[in-house]
């Protein structure tokens, strides 16, 4: 695994936090359209509470890739991998960061809202000093971009915001961050796909692993591709009953519903990555005095959001073949 | 020029002989007549994932004439593999041409690191 970042001068720290302080404090008095602000802010919260749960869904992924490996190498009679153990667990390590960095991004625009709505002085100082601390603690994504390299430059801007008290620069100041967070993920997304896509290809071979073992209940998959022409099955159709050719095209189909979350969580990726882009172009829009578009913005959370619901769709699904209380053990040895 | 590995050939030549031989491990793993196979073939998965997975991480020169080289004869050696291993007539044989079209990804792995 690679090292931490230590790219923070901890001698600016202090003003870091001061300075996301004066970007949840200040705004109000500069900026003319409060409804702008606001707007943002809530957009902000959105793009933030869907990207914390994809890294969720990544995460969800990693623990399966792990499982499933150590599963199948152990049927293969293969020796455990620690390389990859410690690999997946530096992949683990960097997705918890990450979500954890949008719980800080989250909660610093709620107080940014609630600052907003009441008028009322808030304690924003820890909602900024924990985001602060995220974006300082990230580690490099094994095969990553070292996160300094992208959002380390914000430092000296924020620095020169609180330094001048200016509402306008720490503004912008919360902007850059979002955008630092694009560009980060940005950088990221193609390693993104690759997690998902491993998540995917080890699903897919752990179901041929236990098909190919007569292990697995190919009845509900019978059963839905019925349920595609309107009728309903006899009662003597089953699957373990038919023909050998009929069962191994009952196993290709059953794989199929595994693409799905790979599909769905590209998705994801794509249409947060447009929210953050919008999102840092509607700070950058408030800062230069022109009004702030969120159309675009709403559009990709709205997009991500459906993805995410798919994704935690597919895995309820999942749960429920394998809940006996639902009446589906998901398999008859 | 790079080239993203997802959009590589030379990737997708080393993605399709690991998924290959991890969908055809336990037909190939069943066939093998000796311990002594059937432990070269496991080196030999393991190698094809280690390849992949390293190549999922690099950015490839497709354009580059010995990248194209090495993804032809890494091309090559898959269809024979899928040749020989239709039928598994002779095991021996189609195990040596995997472990031949692994040592060629591994060098095709290495070369585009470099």
């Amino acid at each position: 695994m690679r090292s931490s970042r230590s790219w923070s001068p901890w001698g600016v720290r202090a003003g870091l936090v001061l300075a996301l302080a004066a970007v949840l404090a200040l705004p109000l008095a500069g900026c003319k359209d409060t409804q702008a602000v606001a707007a943002v802010a809530a957009t902000g919260t959105q793009v933030a509470d869907n990207l914390g749960a994809y890294y969720g869904t990544l995460q969800a992924d990693v623990g399966t890739i792990g499982q499933v490996e150590v599963f199948l190498d152990s049927l293969r009679g293969i020796p455990a991998d620690d390389g990859e153990a410690q690999r997946l667990q530096a992949i683990a390590l960097a997705l918890q960061q990450r979500a954890n960095l949008a719980d800080a991004l989250k909660a610093a625009y709620a107080d940014l809202e609630t600052l907003l709505a009441s008028d009322a002085p808030a304690n924003a100082s820890a909602s900024a000093e924990s985001l602060v601390q995220q974006v300082e603690s990230l580690v490099t994504m094994p095969n990553g971009v070292d996160p300094s390299t992208l959002i380390g430059d914000l430092v000296g801007d924020l620095v020169g915001a609180v330094r001048a008290r200016e509402v306008e620069k720490a503004n912008r100041a919360l902007g850059e961050i979002v955008s630092g967070i694009q560009q980060l993920f940005a950088s990221e997304i193609d390693l993104y796909a690759g997690i998902v896509r491993e998540y995917n290809d080890d699903v897919v071979l752990l179901e041929q692993e236990l098909i190919g073992r007569d292990m697995l209940d190919l009845q509900p998959v019978l059963q839905d591709l019925a349920a595609l022409t309107g009728l309903k099955l006899t009662g003597t159709a089953t699957a373990a009953s038919a023909p050998a050719e009929v069962q191994t095209a009952l196993a290709a189909a059953a794989v199929v519903g595994t693409r799905q979350h790979q599909a769905a969580s590209l998705g994801a990726a794509r249409s947060l990555d447009t929210a953050l882009r919008e999102l840092a172009a509607a700070h950058a829009a408030i800062d230069s005095r022109r009004a702030p578009s969120l159309a675009e913005a709403t559009a990709a959370i709205a997009r991500a959001g459906q993805y995410l619901d798919q994704i935690e769709q597919l895995e309820q699904e999942i749960h429920a073949a394998g809940d006996p209380a639902a009446g589906n053990t998901g398999g008859t040895p | 020029m790079t080239t993203t590995s997802s959009d590589s050939q030379a990737f997708q030549a080393l993605e399709t002989q690991y998924f290959y031989l991890n969908t055809n491990f336990n037909r190939l793993f069943a066939a093998a007549k000796t311990p002594e196979d059937q432990d070269t073939l496991r080196q030999d998965f393991v190698q094809a994932r280690d390849n992949y997975r390293k190549a999922q991480v690099e950015r490839f020169r497709d354009g580059d004439p010995m990248v194209q080289d090495l993804t032809a004869k890494v091309v090559a050696a898959q269809k024979q593999i899928e040749a020989s291993a239709e039928k598994l007539q002779d095991v021996s044989k189609v195990l040596d041409l995997v472990t031949d079209a692994v040592n060629l990804a591994s060098r095709l792995v290495i070369l585009a690191a470099a």
